[in-house]
């Protein structure tokens, strides 16, 4: 007896935990939209993101939005190849690169949004250029992202800390820039500060030196090829890394900190500047998180002056929204919607105002009463680039060379060689072609 | 002992080991017969792209592959030094333990507890002991050898050994707990009578305890070579594998290459090199001990 009721209780567990998955028939009449961005955390811009989600989902009750959206790259990263590799790609997602997404396009796992974008004058129009054009992709045509952010890169700095070493304005020219980190060794502040075990810092400041010295167009050039990473022009911004290592302009522990010490450092006032982008704005005008906050300015990286055509080049941030090419009927309709509802002109005005994140749409401006100084500082330097690119890897096909550049990047702050660095990254190309 | 005849008793213990076993071949055997498939294949992890056979090109590519060949050396350098101080040390403590010395207990506990951390964690806590401005740096500063001050996590002579001491300091608390279990699986009478006969302390231990924990022993090297192979979150939480790759193992250049650079099937390749190099360390490990022979 005892044994038919064990052997009934296992047989019916068995069978419960089979069918546990639940009555999703009620889920089954609604159309389902997954988003799979980086709009994760605590941020104003988040909320403005889930708020306007919300909206949306108020709008249509037939809609059911699932926001798996990561902060973190890595948790970011896993889901999304997750993603791409059981063919259950969300309706909205973003991929880094751009040279990359070809095979996205022929796969048609990317929609082009140029059609869209054409057939909604006033919500096509108000985009910058410059930031939409940046997803077009060499080979084919159309355009495969819509930007959703966009900020320029450049030296957030203490004022105070420039001020008594007898700086009186940031140095415009690279020649200025060495004598500034002579005067804010002297005294005995970290000129610059950097966490390179973050591989992507050393990699960020790269690629500013790089625009600055050969433009943006070098970067779609190597590429494709038609330059290479021991050509003497491209060691030489490597070169300038080391110029900088050797110059101590950054703390000897800088390759084995995170970017978040380095961050701290800035912001506690032992460091006198930062190479970073507009997402720590919000953090620097904190006066609880940036005791500092108040001595905080920001400029742009300076020029060479024998390349003084490429002193507007800038490195700036762009992040995508892409859709899925697959899309058809209502959830095709209901995607697009939601799409322009978080990059339209009203969400961009909310965006800037509500939390200093800045849409790359040209309709619209910031209310100044309601956004910070060094926002605007910012946002005035950012509307000078004659050329905008990400990162250099941005145009390559591909994948590892992220890493491989960031990588051979931080191996010249230990001791090799620009040339060494450079062989290393060429060698990674010649390996995967 | 229960012996089982009748087919509603099969049927019963079926009852009990399908879930099991289902679950076993869904997440285990599936996923490994896949990572064979794919280690044979170049495939760039997007489910409309076509599987390309290329037979063993990805295993030629990864020995000529200088990343894989540190990552290799990495590994070899982490075994051999998990267990060559994993086991001799955990059997020192649990000897000691074992004698029932004043405070044993919290000895034990104290041993155990780096154990019960999520490696993540540990990783954490000893990045910020080891980094440049770290508190092992601080120390080492603080009573005057500053000679000794060094990038542990950076510098290439000791950024791979800094994390394989970690890996000893938090493993050695598990194997001294079964080893502990083991000792007192040995009968008293044995060191009592060894006692009589006027075996010191030493002796006892070389003559009675080693040969007794002999198969324990062997367990937990097996346990620590497959452990060795395995380490991940370790890396991951200390250094990323960096800098510039200087402290990657197989297993996160596999991450690396399957999840960051789109080549499933190098990754699978590199999957399929540990689990053979696995398989084939615990065998020599279990001939070494004795085991194959013991069984016989």
């Amino acid at each position: 007896m005892i044994k038919k009721i064990i052997k009934s209780l296992t047989l019916c567990s068995i069978c419960l935990a089979f069918l546990a998955c639940g009555d999703e028939s009620k889920d089954n009449d609604k159309v389902k939209i997954r988003l799979l961005t980086r709009m994760a955390g605590t941020s104003n811009s988040v909320k403005v993101y889930k708020d306007i989600i919300s909206q949306f989902e108020q709008k249509h009750p037939d809609v059911i939005v699932v926001d798996e959206s990561q902060g973190d790259e890595s948790s970011f990263n896993n889901k999304l190849k997750t993603d791409l590799a059981s063919g259950t790609l969300p309706n909205i997602f973003r991929i880094q690169g751009v040279a990359n997404l070809g095979e996205y396009v022929d796969t048609n796992l990317l929609a082009d949004m140029k059609p869209i974008l054409d057939e909604d004058k006033e919500w096509g129009e108000g985009f910058n250029k410059g930031a939409l054009n940046y997803y077009t992709i060499p080979g084919k045509d159309g355009i495969y992202a819509i930007p959703m952010e966009q900020g320029l890169m450049g030296f957030y700095y203490n004022k105070d800390l420039f001020n008594k070493a007898g700086i009186e304005k940031f140095p415009e020219t690279w020649d200025e820039f060495l004598v500034a980190i002579d005067k804010l060794k002297d005294i005995n502040v970290i000129p610059i500060a950097l966490g390179a075990k973050s591989t992507y810092s050393v990699g960020h400041l790269h690629n500013q030196i790089f625009y600055r010295w050969l433009g943006v167009d070098a970067a779609k050039k190597l590429g494709s090829r038609e330059i290479k990473w021991t050509d003497p022009e491209v060691v030489q911004t490597l070169e300038f890394i080391k110029v900088l290592n050797d110059k101590d302009a950054f703390s000897p522990s800088a390759p084995g900190i995170s970017n978040d010490i380095a961050t701290t450092q800035f912001k506690n006032g032992e460091a006198a500047m930062i190479f970073t982008g507009p997402w720590n704005i919000s953090t620097f005008v904190d006066p609880e998180k940036t005791p500092v906050y108040a001595n905080i300015d920001f400029a742009k990286f300076p020029y060479f002056k024998e390349k003084a055509e490429f002193k507007n080049q800038d490195m700036q941030v762009i992040s995508p929204y892409m859709i899925s090419g697959n899309l058809k009927g209502k959830e095709k309709d209901y995607t697009i919607e939601l799409l322009k509802m978080l990059t339209s002109k009203d969400a961009g005005i909310r965006y800037v105002n509500e939390a200093e994140f800045l849409l790359p749409r040209t309709d619209f401006e910031a209310d100044r009463n309601k956004v910070g100084e060094l926002f605007l500082a910012n946002n005035t330097l950012a509307q000078t680039s004659d050329g905008i690119g990400v990162d250099v890897f941005d145009f390559d096909k591909i994948p590892s060379m992220q890493d491989r550049t960031r990588n051979s990047i931080v191996s010249v702050l230990m001791g090799a060689s620009p040339m060494e660095a450079g062989e290393e990254i060429q060698e990674e190309i010649s390996r995967k072609e | 002992m229960i012996k089982i005849h009748k087919k509603s008793d099969k049927m019963l213990i079926l009852g009990f080991v399908l879930p099991a076993l289902l679950i076993y071949v869904a997440f285990q055997i599936i996923p490994l017969m896949g990572a064979l498939v794919f280690s044979v294949s170049k495939w760039n992890g997007l489910a409309v792209s076509p599987v390309k056979f290329v037979g063993l090109d990805n295993f030629k590519i990864l020995m000529n592959d200088k990343n894989f060949l540190i990552s290799l050396k990495n590994m070899i350098k982490m075994v051999v030094f998990s267990v060559a101080f994993h086991t001799p040390i955990a059997l020192l403590l649990a000897v000691a333990i074992n004698s029932k010395c004043r405070g044993h207990k919290l000895f034990k506990a104290i041993f155990f507890v780096p154990t019960i951390f999520p490696l993540t964690a540990v990783g954490l806590m000893w990045y910020f002991i080891f980094m440049p401005n770290g508190a092992l740096n601080l120390f080492l500063k603080s009573v005057n050898l500053h000679q000794h001050v060094v990038p542990w996590l950076i510098n290439e002579s000791t950024a791979m050994n800094a994390i394989i001491s970690v890996n000893i300091w938090v493993g050695v608390g598990f194997y001294m707990v079964i080893l502990l279990a083991g000792l007192a699986t040995i009968p008293d009478e044995l060191y009592e009578a060894a006692q009589i006969d006027g075996a010191n302390s030493i002796k006892q231990f070389f003559l009675i305890t080693i040969p007794m924990l002999k198969p324990i022993i062997g367990i937990c090297i097996v346990m620590d070579i497959i452990g060795s192979i395995k380490v991940f979150d370790l890396i991951f939480a200390m250094t990323e594998g960096g800098p510039n790759g200087l402290t990657n193992l197989p297993t996160t250049l596999l991450y690396y290459e399957s999840f960051r650079y789109d080549n499933f099937g190098k990754g699978s390749a590199i999957g399929v090199l540990l689990l053979l190099l696995a398989l084939s360390l615990v065998f020599l490990s279990n001939f070494l001990t004795g085991e194959k022979r013991r069984n016989k």
